[in-house]
């Protein structure tokens, strides 16, 4: 027997609920307080790092915030097992988030959509191949800086199971992977959510977890189908604007700037260092 | 005759006296001549009436010896073979830090082999001169801060690799828990690493180590100290290379991937921009 079928669709759907809001606020401000007194140890010799530990005056209260930060990170990812092994038990198990064979068909189409090949966005799911790619760097790099972290945290119980030398390896990849975390957030992530023009100056699912109904069929459309069968009336009156900077021009051009000169800096800092 | 002989003299005694003062001056540039100067032991006012000068500033600054840890030394008790050409003055020091320092000259000291002629260092070289500080004066060249400046300035190859490690950062930021070179290498009885006494040879190291870190764990000394990924060709830089490679590769495909994504999103929203416009009557155009 169907469920019975809801009223009229609602303006906004919920996206995240509390839990999820809060998981993501605890991960967000870790990560922030991680990166901010994180690079001044990896950049030591710069005047940025300097002005960084006065803030926190002196180098070993920084460091106690970074160790604060890395708790509160790995607490994070427990909070978020603990939800997912709640909402499985009560509401049985959800893949949404699984990678599947429609992700890679995914991204091949939006490749295409991106050069202008094709016409249209490929059809998403409550989660796009990107969100899932990035659910999935999260998980790689919370369990790489979190065992690093914590090798390097405890120098004296790491060199129990593995040399100096393992030791140092790890240390190069905490200190490496720093900056593929930043920049898979600063570069990827804050585009989706922040300076994409559909969402500029923020996305507020983070803080109130409510996706308006019009981002929600444009961005996961098999997701919007899917919940239109839960609604008698799915048409609704008042259907909320797009945010305004959605189409603006200048705001299209002037990210375009910054997102090609970041693009040609970054080259031009890491391509010489990848075959140096 | 007798006005003519006095006359003479005169001449005579101004003639000496230009002389022997311009020869005393041409002395004093080149190098003090043995006894020009006769030493109170208990005044250094008449040293600093000469050697406070101008063109001696650099040598002896009043301020610096007033603000050294010796400030209530005097001259003499240092230099005790005043202006004579013939002593190394740099080795006959020692010897005079000695007279008082006895204890740190206890030990074995590789620094020392300065002594017999070889490579090495001597109290000056570290502990400055004039200028000489107690350890504990964060403006002194062996403070905890200071000391690995100290020791990179013969030991320049270390540079880079010291700061590189996390130690050499830590100090670099100003923690003084951190190690710098005196924490792992000592100080007055440093020892190379291929001798068996040395605090740095292979078989000390995990004590050295616990130091800091606790227990003694022999794989403290399993890898190569004072190394860094970009040391290619060196002996155990080879892992760390192969992995800050691997994460060059992961940044580079990061930026790639997120960079050209984003900009040909906003060359699509460019393009698509006025098919919108068609559609949708709710213009929120800026």
């Amino acid at each position: 027997m169907l469920p019975e079928k809801k009223q009229v669709f609602p303006d906004t759907i919920e996206r995240f609920n509390k839990s999820q809001r809060i998981q993501h606020i605890i991960l967000l401000v870790s990560i922030l307080m991680l990166t901010l007194t994180g690079f001044p140890i990896k950049y030591a010799q710069s005047d940025g790092a300097k002005f960084i530990v006065s803030l926190f005056g002196n180098f070993d209260n920084m460091f106690r915030v970074h160790l604060t930060a890395a708790v509160m990170m790995i607490f994070s990812a427990v909070l978020h097992i603990i939800w997912l092994v709640k909402m499985f038990k009560n509401s049985g198990p959800k893949w949404s988030m699984v990678p599947t064979f429609k992700d890679v068909r995914d991204g091949y189409q939006h490749g295409l959509y991106l050069l202008g090949i094709r016409k249209e966005r490929p059809q998403y799911g409550r989660y796009t191949y990107l969100e899932k790619f990035e659910y999935l760097a999260v998980i790689y790099g919370i369990l790489l800086m979190g065992f690093s972290g914590f090798l390097l945290w405890f120098p004296n119980i790491s060199a129990i199971f593995m040399p100096r030398w393992v030791i140092e390896m790890f240390r190069i990849a905490h200190s490496n992977e720093a900056v593929v975390c930043f920049l898979a957030v600063v570069l990827g992530h804050f585009f989706w959510v922040h300076f994409n023009p559909d969402v500029f100056p923020s996305s507020l699912v983070w803080i109130n977890g409510k996706i308006p109904k019009h981002h929600l069929k444009e961005e996961h459309p098999l997701e919007y189908e899917q919940l239109t069968e839960l609604y008698e009336d799915v048409d609704h009156r008042h259907e909320e604007a797009p945010s305004p900077f959605a189409r603006s021009l200048p705001l299209i051009v002037i990210e375009l700037c910054i997102y090609v000169s970041l693009f040609v800096f970054l080259l031009s800092v890491f391509v010489p260092k990848l075959f140096a | 005759m007798k006005k003519k002989r006095l006359g003479f003299k005169v001449l005579l005694f101004i003639i000496l006296a230009v002389l022997s003062y311009s020869l005393s001056q041409v002395a004093v540039k080149r190098s003090p001549s043995p006894s020009s100067v006769a030493v109170e032991p208990q005044s250094s006012t008449l040293c600093m009436s000469c050697h406070a000068k101008e063109q001696y500033a650099q040598e002896v600054s009043p301020l610096s010896l007033r603000q050294s840890t010796h400030q209530s030394l005097m001259c003499s008790d240092c230099h005790l073979a005043v202006h004579q050409k013939t002593v190394n003055l740099k080795l006959d020091m020692n010897n005079q830090c000695m007279s008082c320092h006895a204890a740190q000259f206890q030990d074995k000291n590789i620094h020392l082999d300065a002594l017999k002629g070889g490579a090495g260092a001597l109290c000056t070289d570290c502990h400055g001169a004039h200028d000489i500080k107690g350890v504990n004066d964060p403006t002194s060249t062996v403070y905890k801060l200071n000391v690995h400046d100290t020791c990179l300035k013969c030991h320049s190859g270390m540079s880079e690799a010291y700061h590189y490690g996390f130690h050499g950062t830590a100090v670099d930021l100003g923690s003084m828990k951190a190690a710098t070179c005196t924490d792992c290498h000592g100080t007055h009885g440093i020892l190379p690493p291929t001798d068996p006494k040395s605090t740095v040879a292979a078989a000390n190291v995990p004590t050295t180590c616990a130091k800091c870190h606790t227990t003694p764990q022999l794989n403290f000394a399993q890898g190569t100290e004072h190394i860094t990924p970009y040391d290619k060709g060196k002996d155990g830089a080879f892992p760390l290379w192969i992995i800050w490679k691997f994460f060059m590769g992961l940044i580079l495909f990061d930026i790639l991937k997120d960079c050209s994504i984003a900009i040909f999103e906003l060359i699509q929203k460019f393009r698509h921009r006025k098919e919108k416009n068609k559609d949708n009557r709710n213009t929120w155009d800026i």
